[in-house]
């Protein structure tokens, strides 16, 4: 029923979404138990040859390896900007999302918060990449550093009531790296997932994937899911049952069943915004 | 990649993988063959390694064997733990502990042998680096170690089908002297370490190595599992030489099989010969360094085994993605 809900505000972002509990929550993941389909055994293998024989004709001249993340698939397709020349800058809603992220993987692996500011810098700073972040974050002051902490102490409420506490059985596991490598290695296809739960399949579908997201709801959110339901079906042989977002925001959960016909858009997607990128040179 | 042995579509793929791994085979590698081969290595060696500084050792491990192999001369920067690098040794404790008690899960596991590591740095008066870290974090920085030692116990404990491997070693990485001179030390990383089946389907004497790698594999990937195979064949303590060398990418979920046989030894040999010359010229005064590797290379030349002259046989590799 959540989901369907908040499908519909997805098509209509005037609609106010209603913040589901940790039960809810917990239901909008597992989805139907009883519709755990039996894995198609060609589906992956079919997906790769349509990936490479599209690429097949795109790859020539690209400056290898040309590296595909959601976030260059959402920037190419949206004209934003050239993917390959930007570098971003530090934004408040990006070091909040960094932060969020972080404290979401201390909840799923720990099982607790303490402090949310101190934990989720901390949780940063041990990791030389994420600096840029800390620097940042370190660098507020006055008003903008008061907004930050009551965002992000808000936000970290919400995660701590509404996130169900899993079970360790599900074998979850954050900020899990997948990498695809296609066209004998020309293009890779990247995702960091947020969380994924469940054993590898062995002949029905039995992962999950979750994204967690600090900003409000967006159409694209969904891609992203459904690029990282490719990703993981290409790696694993088998595909994902189910794909959630978890809005900390507000506690609202957006959460799908993974079709045959969701990975084939994604495919469709990645192969047009690959096309573009080529295009652009 | 070619030479898919190991069908996709084949679920779940642990089952695959281990089924691969023990395979029966007849030995691939002749005693008499190896002490060829290791004779000539440590006379190649010996020359390579002849400017260091007596007191130098040079410690090949799979990183530096792909970086001399790919070109990249960056100096080595000084190790440092980070939720990377500490990933896999808490990951190993933990894979132990949930093969030792089957209830136990990656997140209870990791979380003990985190608080194991810690207490170690509270009792001893001179912890091990790793529990001194450890120690020193805050509570959200032992989180994300956890998180990502969890990660990597998940990936290695549902590659393989453990009730399958009889009585596997988990994390028995080997580090091997090499020649007398004592300048070159191998170090190959194993994460499993099982026996082969027989024909009869018990566990034979042969050991066959699983390693469990990162990002993708390249175009190095042969000579990286070349080198734990290589390890573990020289090493005198235990005088056994594998079968053959698994390499798992979880990431991007390929595997690579590589028979152990006289062809993959010797060129990783090569590989490593390579770069330990490399190495080499950069340790010894700029006056003597020409004239040294001119006469280094004259002699390997001249001394190069008939192995490493001619390009060796490589029996098709197999390969699953």
């Amino acid at each position: 029923m959540a989901d369907q809900m908040i499908a519909e505000d997805l098509r209509q972002p005037s609609t106010r979404p209603v913040p589901t509990t940790g039960a809810d929550v917990l239901a909008s993941i597992r989805g139907t138990s009883s519709h755990r389909p039996r894995v198609d055994p060609g589906l992956s293998g079919g997906l790769r040859d349509w990936l490479e024989d599209g690429l097949c004709s795109l790859t020539a001249g690209l400056v290898t390896p040309l590296v595909v993340s959601k976030q260059t698939l959402r920037d190419t397709l949206s004209d934003r900007v050239d993917p390959r020349n930007t570098k971003a800058t530090i934004t408040d809603s990006m070091a909040l999302g960094a932060v969020m992220d972080a404290l979401f993987r201390q909840l799923v692996t720990t099982g607790h918060i303490d402090d949310p500011v101190k934990d989720g810098i901390d949780a940063l700073r041990v990791d030389p990449r994420r600096s840029e972040v800390v620097d940042f974050v370190h660098g507020l002051a006055g008003q903008q550093l008061v907004d930050f902490q009551n965002e992000l102490n808000a936000q970290a409420r919400i995660l701590l009531t509404r996130w169900p506490r899993l079970s360790p059985a599900w074998l979850p596991r954050t900020q899990e790296r997948i990498a695809v490598p296609l066209a004998g290695g020309d293009v890779v296809l990247v995702g960091v997932v947020d969380l994924i739960v469940g054993a590898p399949s062995s002949g029905r579908a039995s992962v999950g994937l979750i994204e967690l997201k600090s900003g409000r709801a967006r159409v694209e959110d969904r891609e992203d899911l459904r690029f990282y339901a490719l990703l993981e079906t290409l790696r694993g042989g088998a595909a994902p049952f189910r794909l959630a977002t978890f809005y900390s925001r507000t506690g609202e959960v957006d959460a799908e069943d993974v079709d045959d016909e969701l990975l084939t858009s994604s495919v469709r997607r990645v192969l047009t915004a690959i096309g573009r990128m080529v295009e652009e040179g | 990649m070619v030479g898919t042995s190991i069908p996709s579509t084949a679920l779940p793929k642990a089952a695959s993988l281990t089924e691969v791994l023990l395979a029966p085979s007849p030995p691939l590698v002749e005693l008499s063959e190896l002490h060829r081969l290791r004779h000539t290595f440590e006379c190649e060696l010996q020359m390579a390694a002849g400017p260091l500084d007596p007191k130098d050792r040079v410690r090949i491990d799979t990183y530096r064997l792909r970086n001399s192999m790919t070109g990249k001369n960056e100096a080595d920067s000084p190790f440092r733990w980070t939720p990377w690098t500490a990933r896999r040794p808490i990951g190993v404790e933990s894979v132990r502990a949930c093969l030792s008690n089957p209830r136990l899960t990656p997140v209870q596991a990791t979380h003990e042998a985190i608080a194991r590591l810690i207490r170690r740095a509270d009792d001893e008066r001179r912890p091990d680096s790793l529990s001194g870290w450890l120690a020193g974090l805050a509570i959200g920085g032992r989180a994300v170690v956890q998180a990502e030692a969890v990660v990597w116990t998940t990936q290695l404990l549902t590659a393989l089908d453990w009730t399958k491997l009889g009585r596997p070693a988990v994390g028995g990485d080997r580090s091997v002297v090499v020649g007398s001179s004592g300048h070159v030390l191998l170090r190959g990383r194993i994460e499993v370490l099982a026996r082969a089946l027989s024909g009869d389907g018990s566990f034979g004497p042969q050991p066959v190595l699983f390693s469990m790698m990162t990002g993708r594999p390249g175009p190095t990937a042969r000579a990286e599992l070349g080198l734990t195979a290589l390890t573990v064949t020289l090493d005198d303590r235990h005088s056994e030489i594998p079968l053959r060398v698994i390499g798992w990418w979880p990431q991007c979920g390929r595997a690579l099989v590589v028979p152990v046989d006289v062809a993959l030894l010797s060129r990783t040999c090569e590989a490593v010969v390579a770069t330990v010359r490399a190495t080499a010229p950069t340790r010894r005064p700029r006056f003597a360094e020409m004239a040294t590797r001119e006469s280094a290379e004259r002699k390997t030349t001249r001394t190069a085994p008939r192995t490493a002259r001619k390009p060796p046989i490589i029996s098709a590799e197999r390969v699953a993605s």
